[in-house]
């Protein structure tokens, strides 16, 4: 049978169509507005690279808080939710059918109910005034004297953004690997067992990590991203964006203050595209570490 | 021929009085005391004298006919007004003697009314008239404050007497007697009036918040609005709040100190039970307070354990003078009026500090009967006049001491008026005369920098800061010119880093299809043959696979006593320029300190005896590693130190603390790095399981702290041979030569 040229094209057109209009053309759209000045109102005239040139030498917040911020933020809350994922998707990987379920579901949890759980739990656990859990229990102890304002004071916002960050990274990664995990073939492990394999953790790391390297590469593709998208952290902790001092203030909540508050829509589109450079530079990093090398 | 006597004294008085003005320029020569202020490294370093002993005030002269000079003994408070009195508290006599600041007497209050007072403050009531003196007074003295004579011994009051300034003192003279026993008239001394009356007083406060403790009150301070803060001798809640309304209205306690609760504290509470709580720390009581024109309430307590010795209390008694320098035994204390802080220890010492808390002058000592001036017994309290002289008081040798400020202290304050109010251009310039005097006078230049930094000129707010090292505002003006650095170049940048790329690119494809630089990798690979070279080179794939890296090491010859040379000289080298010659932020030496020779022998013998003692431990322990293989696969393991150290050095050049962060994380992803690379070498090279590495390095560790242990003992027995070898020959030639 004879297939004329077209045919995949077709085959492929939903996905084409679907990933051009909620992916490509957006971002087309936003490098675009990104040369310009616009305000949402009137059309937007064409600046030039004014808004790049402004973002790294004119606006001082984005360089002395939000960036710093970001890549603090980013730096322990990927790589660290990464290996949390990893430890906690083998050894759940360790129990049977039914509590493995559960305790999936328990740990997946965090990442879908990110914002009801925010207010309801964290912001008891760290409430600033004698009756928050933390402040309760130090007090208690003697340790402190007087409540402490987790979260509107600068110096403690950003390590609780880490600290419900990393609560929350078992998110789609954590499911990959613990798929991942629970795929390999048994017959490795047999083998690897007649080869002289002692222990769990050398199955680990002998069978385990190689036979799993594409959801080892997607889990991290992902914790990248979603530690630098993860925006809602610091504003809803504290209540306010920008957060206070710009204690926790990352380039999400930066471009939500220029683009939904300012609306300087321009100048947040070119804040999307340096955040845009950021992830793909960092996603290029992991998958030199964790691709394959042939 | 009376007339020419009385000439002939005059002029002698005359050359006399002449002669002792002249002689001051002896006293400046030489200062019993040293004067100290702290440098932008916190340490304390000399300085040129703040302040220089001007009189001793050792009684106080009676111009009053009728009244004699009077001494005062076990004096324990002083207090002196704007308008150039003193009030000294003097304890044993019960009585507080109204003087001016030369010593001479005006009045004398309290008599009667006292039994041993030991505090005192001073507030003029413009609206009345009147001069209100509140005394503390540790004890009862009159019987109508209270009829148990055991209650007047046990608490004390506050007394309150005011008196109109300026009211001459009557002398009311007496009848002569008739004793009839001696059959004499015998003249009576005149009554004196000093014209004072008690006001009111204040006794314990009847709230049951005050709790059960007695109320002794030791010192006293009052504020413009009438509230008197009273430490009271042994309270622990904290100083006690009145306010004058309603004949003292108890308002709570006031500016507790905090208890430090230390870790052995804590594991001990956590063990017992709830009832035995009574080893729970109390806090340390002030022992002086004072209050400002503005309200602020200055504490000073003289514990040792106390974190905040000297504190300055806004009205919700939070502490707003966060100094670094808390001396111990505080006794006194007194604002300026530059909101400058003087506090005074009873072993002597004298303190200034900025609003700020910053240590401007530390001087004075403990005087060992030499009765020299500037030295004292023991301080009991201490004030300052409208000229900024200080008076001291020592309550053993009974005097008070008037230190003068130096023309450089009086640039100091003037700097700091005019830096407080926010006037920063014209602070620059007693700054200047005091840099000029005084170069490593950090607190100036620490200023200078600020007035810099405000005037927007951060060239040379960062050439001050860097003096004063000041790491914060050195990081912000760095930035700031970073910043300005940045806008004009960075199109610049971009472009030439752009080019290089492309130039890269094209470079590389040239050379795929061609083989342009094959000449390059045909020579690398000869330079390779060469087996050190080869031996060196070998560093960079030992950090990436450390496994293949050790067996290389123990099969294929990577190993020589060269490489290691070299290594170690690296690894010497780098440390030694990134240790004295890094950026200013992330330093850690202090500038002009240089210990080379010690590092390049730390570094040679750490690492030898690291390995040797590895080697010793693996040898019996059934490891496969030879000393060589050990120390080799050690220098090895540090490669990430040999690419990334020099990053961080370069970067270290560039970085503000806001970037910090990416050097910490640099240096925490490299020492990671070496741990684990210094773990697998010890694994692979002696052929280990993890739990036998695990067990190996810890038998090292314990037995290299053995063998310190040991080298150690040997040295102080080795001293003590040689010192006994060398006063045997001192004692053989002094025999000899005798």
């Amino acid at each position: 049978m004879k297939t004329s040229k077209t045919t995949p094209y077709i085959f492929l057109l939903p996905y084409i169509v679907l990933f051009s209009v909620f992916i490509i053309v957006p971002i087309a759209i936003a490098i675009g507005l990104s040369f310009t000045d616009f305000n949402t109102i009137q059309s937007p005239n064409f600046v030039g690279f004014m808004n790049y040139i402004n973002l790294f030498t004119q606006d001082s917040i984005f360089m002395q808080f939000v960036l710093p911020n970001t890549i603090t933020f980013s730096l322990i809350v990927g790589p660290g939710g990464y290996c949390l994922s990893f430890l906690l998707a083998w050894s759940i990987a360790q129990f049977t059918k039914a509590p493995r379920t559960v305790l999936a579901l328990i740990f997946y949890s965090p990442s879908l109910t990110m914002g009801t759980a925010m207010n309801i739990l964290w912001r008891i656990i760290f409430s600033g005034d004698s009756y928050g859990y933390v402040n309760a229990v130090l007090l208690d102890m003697g340790l402190i004297n007087e409540p402490i304002l987790w979260l509107t004071s600068s110096s403690t916002l950003l390590i609780i953004m880490i600290i419900v960050g990393l609560w929350s990274s078992m998110g789609i990664g954590f499911l990959a690997i613990l798929a991942g995990i629970m795929n390999a073939d048994d017959e490795l492990y047999e083998a690897g067992a007649i080869d002289g394999i002692k222990n769990r953790f050398q199955e680990m790391i002998y069978i385990t990590i190689p036979t799993m390297k594409p959801q080892m590469l997607f889990a991290a593709v992902m914790a990248i991203v979603n530690a630098f998208n993860n925006g809602a952290i610091g504003v809803t902790l504290s209540g306010s964006n920008p957060t206070p001092g710009y204690a926790g203030q990352l380039i999400v909540n930066h471009i939500d203050d220029y683009g939904f508050i300012r609306f300087e829509m321009g100048y947040a589109a070119a804040v999307s595209v340096a955040l845009l450079l950021i992830i793909t530079v960092f996603s290029k990093v992991a998958t030199k570490l964790f691709g394959e090398k042939e | 021929m009376k007339k020419l006597l009385k000439r002939v004294a005059l002029v002698l008085c005359m050359i006399i009085i002449a002669l002792s003005v002249s002689e001051p320029f002896e006293t400046y020569a030489k200062l019993p005391y040293l004067t100290y202020t702290q440098n932008g490294y916190g340490q304390y370093v000399e300085t040129q004298a703040a302040y220089t002993p001007h009189t001793t005030i050792s009684k106080i002269t009676s111009e009053i006919e009728g009244i004699d000079d009077m001494r005062f003994e076990e004096p324990s408070d002083i207090k002196i007004t704007d308008d150039g009195y003193m009030y000294i508290c003097d304890k044993k006599n019960a009585r507080i003697i109204v003087a001016t600041t030369d010593g001479k007497l005006d009045r004398v209050i309290g008599e009667e009314w006292l039994e041993e007072p030991t505090g005192v403050f001073v507030i003029d009531n413009e609206d009345d008239g009147y001069t209100y003196v509140y005394v503390a007074d540790n004890k009862m003295a009159r019987e109508e404050m209270n009829s148990d004579r055991k209650e007047r011994k046990r608490n004390g009051a506050v007394v309150v007497f005011k008196y109109k300034k300026g009211t001459p003192v009557e002398l009311i003279p007496q009848d002569p007697i008739y004793y009839e026993a001696t059959g004499v008239w015998e003249e009576q001394p005149p009554i004196i009036d000093y014209k004072w009356e008690v006001d009111r007083y204040y006794l314990k406060p009847e709230s049951p918040l005050y709790g059960a403790g007695r109320f002794n009150p030791m010192k006293i301070a009052v504020d413009q609005s009438g509230i008197m803060y009273i430490i009271s001798e042994g309270n622990t809640n904290g100083i006690v709040q009145i306010s004058p309304e309603e004949g003292g209205t108890f308002l709570g306690y006031f500016g507790a100190n905090e208890i430090t609760v230390s870790l052995g504290y804590m594991i001990t509470e956590f063990f017992m039970s709830d009832d035995s709580t009574a080893i729970r720390g109390v806090a340390d009581t002030p022992s002086n307070v004072n209050v400002d024109e503005d309200g602020l309430v200055y504490t000073i307590t003289a514990s040792e354990g106390t974190l905040q010795s000297v504190k300055k209390l806004n009205k919700s008694g939070a502490n707003m003078l966060k100094t670094e320098v808390n001396p111990t035994f505080g006794v006194g204390i007194a604002p300026g009026r530059y909101n400058n802080v003087y506090a005074v220890t009873s072993t002597g010492y004298i303190y200034e500090y900025t609003s700020e808390g910053t240590l401007l002058f530390r001087f004075g000592g403990k005087d060992d009967q030499a009765f020299r001036v500037g030295l004292f017994a023991n301080i009991s309290a201490v004030d300052v006049d409208n000229n900024d002289y200080l008076y001291v008081m020592d309550s053993i040798n009974n005097e008070i001491q008037v230190f003068k400020p130096t023309e450089f202290t009086q640039l100091v304050h003037e700097s700091l008026v005019l830096y407080q109010n926010g006037r920063y251009s014209d602070s620059k310039k007693p700054l200047e005369q005091l840099i000029l005097m005084n170069s490593l006078f950090d607190y100036a230049n620490e200023a200078m920098g600020h007035a810099y930094f405000q005037e927007e000129n951060y060239e040379q707010a960062l050439y001050y800061y860097r003096l004063a090292k000041e790491k914060q505002g050195y990081s912000d003006s760095f930035w700031e010119l970073r910043n300005d650095w940045l806008t004009s170049n960075l199109i610049y940048l971009i472009v030439i880093i752009v080019i290089f790329w492309l130039i890269f690119k094209v470079l590389g494809k040239i050379d795929k299809k061609t083989g342009l630089f094959n000449v390059y990798r045909r020579m690398w690979k000869k330079l390779k043959k060469n087996k050190l070279i080869s031996q060196i080179a070998y560093c960079k794939t030992y950090a990436t696979h450390p496994i293949d890296g050790a067996y290389a090491v123990k099969r294929e010859g990577m190993v020589s006593y060269g490489a290691i040379t070299f290594l170690m000289i690296l690894f010497m080298v780098i440390m030694i320029v990134n240790k004295y010659f890094s950026g200013f932020l992330v330093k850690n030496m202090r500038d002009g300190v240089y210990y080379i020779p010690t590092d390049i022998l730390t570094v040679v013998f750490g690492f030898v005896f690291a390995s040797a003692v590895t080697y010793l431990i693996c040898t019996i322990s059934d490891g496969e590693g030879r000393f060589k293989e050990i120390l080799m696969g050690y220098l090895y393991s540090f490669t990430p130190y040999f690419i990334i150290q020099p990053i961080i050095y370069l970067g270290g050049m560039i970085v503000t603390t806001n970037e910090m962060f990416l050097i910490q994380f640099a240096n925490i992803i490299m020492f990671v790095w070496i741990a684990i690379l210094l773990f697998l070498t010890i694994k692979e090279i002696n052929n280990y399981t993890v739990k036998e590495t695990f067990k190996v390095i810890g038998i090292t560790i314990f037995a290299a702290v053995v063998f310190v242990a040991i080298a150690f003992i040997l040295y102080i027995l080795a001293a003590q041979v040689i010192n006994f070898v060398k006063s045997i020959y001192g004692e053989v030639v002094y025999r000899l030569e005798k």
